[in-house]
């Protein structure tokens, strides 16, 4: 096919195997990679709990769901966010492009806020750590706060990846005017994929 | 090479610069927030039902199915799946299957403290 030879001509970041950019899949390779990394402290809270049932505190008396349900609303509307940023960015709309990355990053910083002073209430003044429970739920398995702050903070710490990864993106290259549809693009799949990987943590950790 | 301030098309054409409607993002927006309102209310369904047999059963099987539905939609339309080619589709499936299989593989291994 003639696209194939101009695309093994393109610059680097533009050549294309599978019909995607080197770029595109090399990303979607790092997420399913990822991924996996998360499944795996997902499998093991499911595997640990199970094993605890009757020991297991539930959640909802211990976390607060409502805050962090908030804080799902927010992160899903950051994703919104980034995809209207690419779409702006599809358009030709720079101007759209860098409000709603500054929204999308807004969104992160915002998720990332409200547990920490939701968690440091939990760690400090009540007494959930990794290593501990609450006063209140003494003789239960502790191994709750140790799979909930594994699932959570790694999490978080991707958000956190994830704000920097945007906040350079928009600050060296749109704001710059040197930019790609490719790099959106890519920016938006890591985004996306956070959120994808929170909509499961949420619903396994806080709501079973 | 200079790269110029205006918006960098690429040269050659791939899924996203060819020209196709952009899925309603906003109606999968609303759907999702819909879908999370609505396992809200399904996880405090024990609360509201205890006298309903296996009602924590039910839960535990309507919060995947959301979730997963949920998981689509952002995959699907979000990050462009449904418009990509499906050799490229299966190659991403093949990371959740294997992360099924992981939480599966350790059930039997599961210790029993109680």
């Amino acid at each position: 096919m003639s696209t194939v030879a101009v695309a093994t001509q393109a610059p680097p970041q533009e050549r294309q195997v599978l019909g995607v950019t080197d770029a595109k899949l090399a990303m979607w390779l790092f997420l399913g990679s990822d991924g996996m990394s998360f499944m795996g402290l997902i499998a093991t809270y499911v595997a640990v709990r199970v094993g605890n049932l009757e020991s297991w505190p539930h959640p909802y008396e211990i976390l607060n769901i409502p805050l962090t349900a908030l804080n799902t609303f927010v992160l899903i509307c950051s994703s919104a966010t980034m995809v209207w940023a690419f779409t702006a960015a599809q358009d030709g709309n720079v101007a759209g492009l860098k409000k709603w990355l500054f929204c999308t990053i807004c969104g992160g910083i915002l998720f990332l806020g409200s547990p920490v002073f939701g968690s440091s209430k939990l760690i400090l003044h009540e007494g959930l750590t990794p290593w501990s429970l609450p006063a209140e739920f003494a003789g239960k398995s502790t191994l709750f706060g140790a799979t909930f702050f594994a699932c959570t903070c790694f999490h978080g710490f991707h958000v956190f990846s994830g704000v920097i990864y945007l906040s350079t993106l928009l600050v060296a290259s749109v704001l710059r005017g040197r930019w790609t549809l490719n790099q959106i693009e890519i920016a938006g799949l890591y985004w996306h994929f956070i959120d994808l990987v929170w909509i499961i943590i949420f619903t396994i950790i806080y709501l079973f | 090479m200079i790269q110029q301030s205006t918006i960098q098309q690429s040269t050659v054409e791939t899924p996203e610069t060819k020209a196709h409607a952009h899925p309603n993002y906003g109606a999968i927006w609303l759907a999702l927030l819909g879908l999370t309102v609505v396992e809200l209310v399904v996880a405090q369904l024990p609360k509201w039902l205890p006298d309903v047999q296996g009602i924590t059963r039910i839960m535990i099987i309507l919060l995947v199915g959301l979730a997963l539905a949920k998981a689509l939609l952002v995959a699907l339309f979000f990050m462009h799946l449904r418009f990509e080619r499906k050799t490229f589709v299966v190659i991403v499936s093949v990371p959740v299957i294997l992360a099924v299989v992981l939480v599966l593989a350790l059930l039997p291994d599961v210790g029993f403290h109680g």
